[in-house]
């Protein structure tokens, strides 16, 4: 299986049309960028957290019948999951062609950061869950990953500037790409020092941005895609992983708070599936809603050790150039928050050899899905 | 979503006829192959457009299919054994599929003698699916 095809609008804070128009866009753009006809598309995989029906981008594209559809729960953590889907289908032979999508007006409409403080009180087991920690002020994102992070840095030595180093590669990957809302904004590791506590040890400069846009891809057979305009962006893995003690961005009774326990189960499962480890990568897309994450995740997928991201990423080891470049659009703090989407996209192209901040020989890509949440995963390869 | 009225007729379900015929090329047999059937009855109008649309009968001749006991027990097709979701209850499907596996287990309370293939179907005037259980054989 491969990604044939990616497309996506704008990037912006307010893109002045709704997500449905946003998402077929976005639909559209992958299918031309594949080269395929839209009633070629047999299946349609997306977010349940997305608010645009498959059936009404069918119509409105002109798709026709689809024989495969599918949706994925916990927010970002089904970027990759997404792709697997899509993959299945296509190996099991439910449908040839099949997109993946998310689109959203993040920042001017719907915004997650808010997290639940917005939300009606539906009595179900998926809300009643935050009963537990809405009492004590723990309403949002920022607050729920702090909560963690705090432990992080206490039990590692870890320290802000190093979930700063995370900002500085990603800010200064996206100061070079014009599709980036960070386009030409570099920052400095000072810049993230001085920004203003949203909760300790969280600067806003650890946070990801909000965003309004869409991003599609565009799944097929490897064989098929290797008659399409664009070089095919084989899937040499993908994983879905919940772990054990899983909760929503708040699973705080396990026995430590230093991992991301679904994230192994992902990468257990990548790099079995494709036959390569962490040193067969040349690049990594790590999902960074929020910095202290990917630290924890270049432990779990065995970038380096328990407790040594911290040394990982010093010395420019994440930006180009160095050792494992990390989100070369920008990622989520510099490019746009898609629900990691826009991440998929750009292993995509780095596959390709058509990132704006290339990698020199690059032959594999990992991509990971959103954390504290249960995820996925993806290896991208170029096609040998 | 349960109103797809801009489509040139609506006497039929194109989903479950999309849904119908992967369904037959896929297990490789067809109507007459099929002893009993759990046809998702939301609403007993659609029953008779599954009915044609798996081809049972021809289009339009639903309403003669279902006369004379037909779709009872000891009829050419015995529908919805456990009593449907008018009868047994409203699980938005998954107990008709729980009735097809006892069907092929033989452990019906209203067991169909010889099944060897059943037909189940999910909500209709949505995107849909199906499936054919079979006895291992």
């Amino acid at each position: 299986m491969a990604v044939a095809g990616i497309g996506a609008t704008e990037f912006s804070k307010a893109s002045g049309r709704s997500e449905l128009r946003l998402a077929t866009e976005a639909v559209d753009a992958a299918l031309r960028d594949a080269g395929i006809e839209p009633a070629e598309v047999g299946g349609m995989v997306t977010y349940s957290s997305d608010t645009n029906p498959d059936i009404d981008i069918a119509r409105a594209l002109g798709i026709g019948e689809l024989s495969f559809f599918s949706r994925i729960h916990y927010g970002g953590g089904a970027a990759c999951a997404t792709v697997q889907q899509a993959a299945l289908a296509v190996a099991a032979g439910v449908a040839d062609v099949v997109v993946c999508y998310r689109a959203f007006n993040e920042r001017s409409g719907n915004r997650f950061g808010a997290g639940v403080q917005d939300r009606p009180p539906i009595p179900n087991a998926e809300n009643a869950h935050f009963a537990f920690y809405s009492p004590f002020g723990l309403l949002a994102p920022a607050q729920w990953v702090a909560m963690e992070a705090q432990r992080y840095l206490h039990a590692t030595g870890a320290t802000s500037e190093d979930l700063g180093r995370v900002s500085v590669a990603d800010r200064k990957h996206a100061a070079t790409n014009p599709k980036a809302w960070f386009y030409g904004q570099p920052i400095t590791l000072e810049d993230h020092q001085a920004s203003r506590w949203i909760v300790e040890p969280l600067h806003l400069l650890d946070c990801c941005q909000e965003t309004d846009g869409g991003q599609a891809l565009v799944i097929t057979s490897l064989e098929r895609a290797r008659d399409l305009p664009h070089p095919p962006a084989v899937v040499r893995a993908a994983a879905q992983g919940s772990g054990d003690g899983q909760d929503m961005m708040t699973s705080y009774y396990r026995d430590d708070l230093l991992g991301l326990p679904e994230m192994a189960v992902v990468a257990r499962q990548l790099w079995a599936t494709s036959g390569l480890g962490p040193d067969d990568m040349q690049a990594a897309i790590l999902y960074d809603h929020f910095t202290p994450y990917v630290l924890y995740q270049l432990e779990e997928l065995g970038f380096c050790g328990r407790g040594e991201a911290k040394d990982f990423v010093r010395d420019g080891a994440i930006e180009l150039g160095g050792r494992l470049p990390l989100n070369t659009h920008g990622g989520q703090l510099g490019e746009a928050y898609l629900h990691g989407m826009n991440g998929i996209a750009e292993g995509v192209r780095l596959v390709r050899g058509t990132s704006v901040n290339q990698v020199d020989g690059l032959e594999h890509v990992l991509v990971t899905a959103g954390t504290g949440v249960p995820t996925s995963g993806l290896v991208l390869g170029v096609d040998r | 979503m349960m109103t797809s009225y801009y489509r040139d007729d609506m006497t039929g379900l194109p989903e479950m006829g999309l849904v119908a015929r992967q369904l037959y090329e896929t297990a490789g047999i067809g109507p007459a192959d099929v002893q009993t059937a759990v046809l998702y009855d939301a609403f007993t109008p659609f029953v008779l457009y599954t009915i044609e649309e798996f081809g049972f009968c021809g289009k339009g001749e639903a309403k003669d299919f279902v006369r004379d006991g037909n779709i009872q027990m000891g009829g050419g097709l015995p529908i919805n054994t456990h009593g449907g979701q008018l009868g047994e209850a409203y699980l938005h499907g998954v107990n008709g599929i729980a009735e097809a596996v006892r069907q092929v287990r033989g452990t019906g309370v209203n067991q169909v003698p010889g099944v060897e293939h059943v037909v189940v179907t999910a909500g209709t005037g949505v995107p849909t699916s199906g499936m054919i259980l079979g006895v291992d054989r």
